[in-house]
């Protein structure tokens, strides 16, 4: 049975990783959907509990208190990532040496980490937590490092066939976010190549947080000590090293429910036991074996109660009134509502980054304030924001960017447009041009006849239409701009475009 | 034939005999105005997509005599923005399907579609309905998005843009149609034929920066002349083109417009356009400097023209 069950571990993993790496490096018009599996995770659970996560949640956290970390095994990319890492390390291993042994816990560690991401996330918002969170840092590495590959390998592929196969353009590769997808995926490279699930169980807060919940799940993976030859078999492959064999326990709080201890086990004698049936099993007093599991039950509540603080802190926080308008640099990407928001609820997944069919989202490197980096920011360089799009709203787990439809979408200002005379073609070179006004869209851009040039149109602008799509900004061709968008750090609304009736006219000739 | 056609068939007959016009051109109402020399310039209204082209194509002599058993064909139309069909500013799909069937039953190896879009290109391709009515009816739909499906080539007898980078799929072609719709336009006044040009050439921004209105007479004297061009007019953007902003910027007028001389067509559909918005030709300089280097004439009279009323 645990090896039908292992089974079906390594397959609902490698099903979680596939979507992920789909889902964050191939995302093509129409596929967007793969990126709902993002609500699927522990931190967007937690972050949107208030908007949509609250379900997801509470099943994570029963799952949890029912088998314990199982979520790291089935469901965090990153976790799963490493596990494969580990598998491909192990073919480079000689057969003969032991893959993994027992080690200590680094409780200190971990308990510090754990406290101080969580105070963080409680106290200034997810925009920190950014750096740790284990899916957001997938996500970070799979747009950063991934895509840039599949892109290449497409623009092979486009090359070999190129009637079906369409080149891409660019990539969202940023140097601040790629050296810390990169050095964050080194780290974890190597603790997971040698040690399994090192990271997972010193640095990682969602395992720790998991873990000490894990304490008091009702069943866990425990030695049936009358059947143990302390063969150490299981210790070979525990990739959580938390199988003590000396004293026959099975640390919960590091164990990931990966099975592999119990098919290894000739005697089958690694098994899933309810926690309460474990007290008076136990070969020593009953005395001493009550003890750990009582500090247990008090570590775990303690977790518990602390998830709680950090969410009423959050809930308090979400009520905050009143953003003031800031100096940015950047477009907060629609459905963002404010950077205050932005900073609160986004755990610079990259999700939207990656879901933006004209790439014009970025991990911010500034555009914010030194503080707020990697979140996700516009720039109108390469394209524009599309009229007619609204996936960057949609596609975020974490209720950072909140889901707008087109039409809601619409009508939001991310900025407003300034126009700039003096770089204007029309005005510099007295011809015609008018790209601005040709791809303004809500038409806050119109062409005016020039008082004494008959003919010769220049634009102007009505910025309290304007949504700040960067039509305007993008196409024009002069070097600065004419147009510009300025960012908005508590985004509008613009008035609705106005309506241009015009009457039907019937004509009966060709007028030539 | 009704009653006021034949008025105006004897009026007009009774008018040109006074003058001594060539009677085939002002005639063209009489079906029956049959000639050897086929017509440069076709106009039909009063009819569905499908049925304008067919009386047009019909009276240019056929989609046989432009294109030939075996050849490479690629038919151009505006896909500039991402908007269905009813807000007229891309060319009517079902036209567009219409041409690329035709093209295949006139011997046509290949018809490839394709246009350098304005907004994200795959909304373009699919919402205007354009990429599926050609794919349905036979043609590839060609990529266009990236800079590396555009080759440079040299325009002699360009004044400002001599070196544009244009598409591939143009280049590589033996015959090519443009198909571009009737639409006002904020910078160019208006975008039929010769603005459509727009769509095969990479760089968009140096046609704007480096005067508009001669570098789409220069885009135009590339050596490779679209062998038909045709303009849908069955809807067409009276004002806020080229992308406009509701179906309020649209009048049904129900017309087609093909030539073989690309400034008459669209001389010709600046006139008919005028009808409904006021627009001058002096408005248009590109038909000027196109017609300087003999691209094509603004003097619609001087052609054999077939007006069809259906």
């Amino acid at each position: 049975m645990y090896k039908t069950l292992r089974w079906i571990r390594v397959g609902v993993a490698l099903v979680t990783l596939l979507l992920f790496i789909l889902a964050f490096t191939f995302v093509g018009r129409g596929l967007e959907g793969i990126l709902t599996i993002a609500r699927f995770q522990f931190i967007p659970a937690l972050v949107s509990f208030l908007s949509g996560g609250a379900f997801i949640f509470v099943f994570f956290l029963l799952l949890t208190l029912l088998f314990g970390r199982v979520y790291c095994s089935l469901f965090c990319p990153l976790g799963i990532m490493q596990d494969g890492v580990s598998k491909v390390a192990s073919w480079f291993k000689s057969k003969k040496g032991k893959r993994f042994r027992y080690s200590r816990p680094h409780t200190v560690l971990r308990v510090v980490v754990c406290i101080l991401s969580f105070a963080v996330l409680a106290i200034f918002g997810a925009r920190f937590f950014a750096w740790i969170d284990p899916y957001s840092n997938f996500g970070k590495i799979a747009t950063q490092l991934i895509d840039p590959v599949f892109i290449g390998i497409n623009n092979l592929l486009a090359k070999i066939f190129p009637a079906a196969i369409f080149h891409r353009s660019y990539s969202v590769v940023v140097w601040g976010s790629f050296t810390f997808g990169a050095a964050f995926c080194l780290l974890v490279v190597a603790m997971s190549a040698f040690r399994g699930r090192l990271y997972c169980n010193t640095i990682c807060p969602v395992g720790t947080l998991l873990g000490y919940i894990s304490k008091i799940s009702l069943f866990k993976l425990a030695i049936d000590k009358s059947e143990c030859i302390k063969c150490n078999a299981c210790i070979n492959v525990c990739k959580s090293e938390c199988i003590d064999v000396a004293t026959g326990e099975v640390d919960e709080s590091r164990c990931v429910v990966c099975l592999n201890c119990t098919t290894v086990c000739k005697k089958h004698g690694l098994r899933f036991v309810r926690r309460s049936s474990l007290k008076g099993d136990s070969n020593t007093a009953a005395e001493e074996s009550k003890k750990p599991v009582n500090q247990g039950r008090r570590e775990a509540i303690g977790a518990i109660a602390g998830l709680g603080a950090v969410m009423v802190a959050r809930g308090v926080q979400g009520n905050r009134a009143g953003d003031p308008q800031r100096e940015i640099s950047g477009i907060i990407p629609p459905g963002g509502v404010s950077l205050e928001h932005l900073k609160n609820h986004c755990t610079a997944c990259q999700a939207c980054v990656e879901a933006c069919p004209n790439r014009i989202i970025s991990p911010a490197f500034g555009e914010y304030g030194a503080a707020n980096l990697m979140l996700p920011v516009i720039h109108y360089k390469k394209q524009f924001c599309g009229f007619n799009c609204n996936i960057c709203s949609n596609v975020c787990p974490n209720g950072a960017l909140k889901p707008l439809s087109v039409e809601e979408k619409r009508k939001v200002q991310i900025g407003r447009v300034e126009f700039i005379a003096k770089n204007c073609i029309v005005f510099k070179h007295k011809t015609d041009c008018g790209a601005c006004d040709e791809h303004c869209p809500t038409k806050a851009i119109t062409m005016k006849e020039w008082n004494g040039r008959p003919g010769l149109y220049y634009p102007t602008v009505n910025p309290d239409m304007c949504i700040g799509c960067g039509g305007c900004e993008y196409v024009c061709p002069e070097m600065p701009k004419a147009m510009v968008i300025r960012p908005l750090s508590v985004h509008g609304e613009a008035i609705p475009p106005k309506e241009d009736k015009q009457e039907k006219v019937e004509i009966s000739d060709f007028g030539f | 034939m009704k009653r006021r056609d034949f008025l105006r068939t004897a009026i007009v007959g009774a008018v040109a005999g006074a003058v001594k016009i060539d009677g085939s051109t002002i005639l063209a109402a009489d079906k029956n105005a049959s000639s050897d020399v086929p017509n440069d310039l076709v106009a039909v209204m009063g009819g569905e997509p499908a049925e304008l082209y067919r009386k047009g194509i019909e009276a240019m002599g056929g989609m046989s005599r432009f294109v030939k058993k075996g050849q490479k064909v690629v038919v151009k139309p505006n896909i500039g923005w991402d908007k269905t069909p009813e807000f007229g500013a891309n060319t009517n799909p079902i036209l567009v399907g219409e041409i690329v069937k035709d093209c295949l039953k006139a011997g046509a190896a290949e018809v490839v579609v394709f246009d350098h879009t304005c907004d994200e290109w795959e909304g373009c391709y699919k919402n205007s309905g354009i990429a599926e009515a050609a794919q349905k009816a036979g043609a590839k739909v060609a990529f266009a998005h990236d800079e590396k499906y555009y080759r440079e080539v040299s325009l002699p007898l360009a004044v400002n843009m001599k070196s544009p980078k244009i598409h591939e799929a143009i280049l590589d072609c033996d015959v090519w149609i443009n198909v571009p719709v009737l639409k006002n336009h904020g910078g160019a006044k208006m975008t039929i034929s010769m603005k459509n040009y727009m769509g095969i050439v990479w760089d968009r921004g140096y046609l704007h920066k480096h005067n508009l209105q001669q570098c789409i007479a220069d885009a135009t004297t590339y050596e490779k002349r679209p062998v038909l061009n045709i303009v849908d007019a069955y809807r067409i953007m009276t004002q806020n083109g080229p992308k406009g902003k509701s179906v309020n910027d649209v009048q049904l007028a129900k017309a087609i417009f093909m030539s073989t001389d690309i400034v008459a067509v669209d001389t010709a559909a600046t006139k008919f356009f005028s009808q409904y918005k006021e627009m001058s030709l002096e408005n248009l300089p590109y038909l000027s400097m196109a017609q300087k280097v003999n691209v094509g004439t603004m003097d619609i009279d001087s052609l054999k023209v077939k007006r069809i009323k259906l």
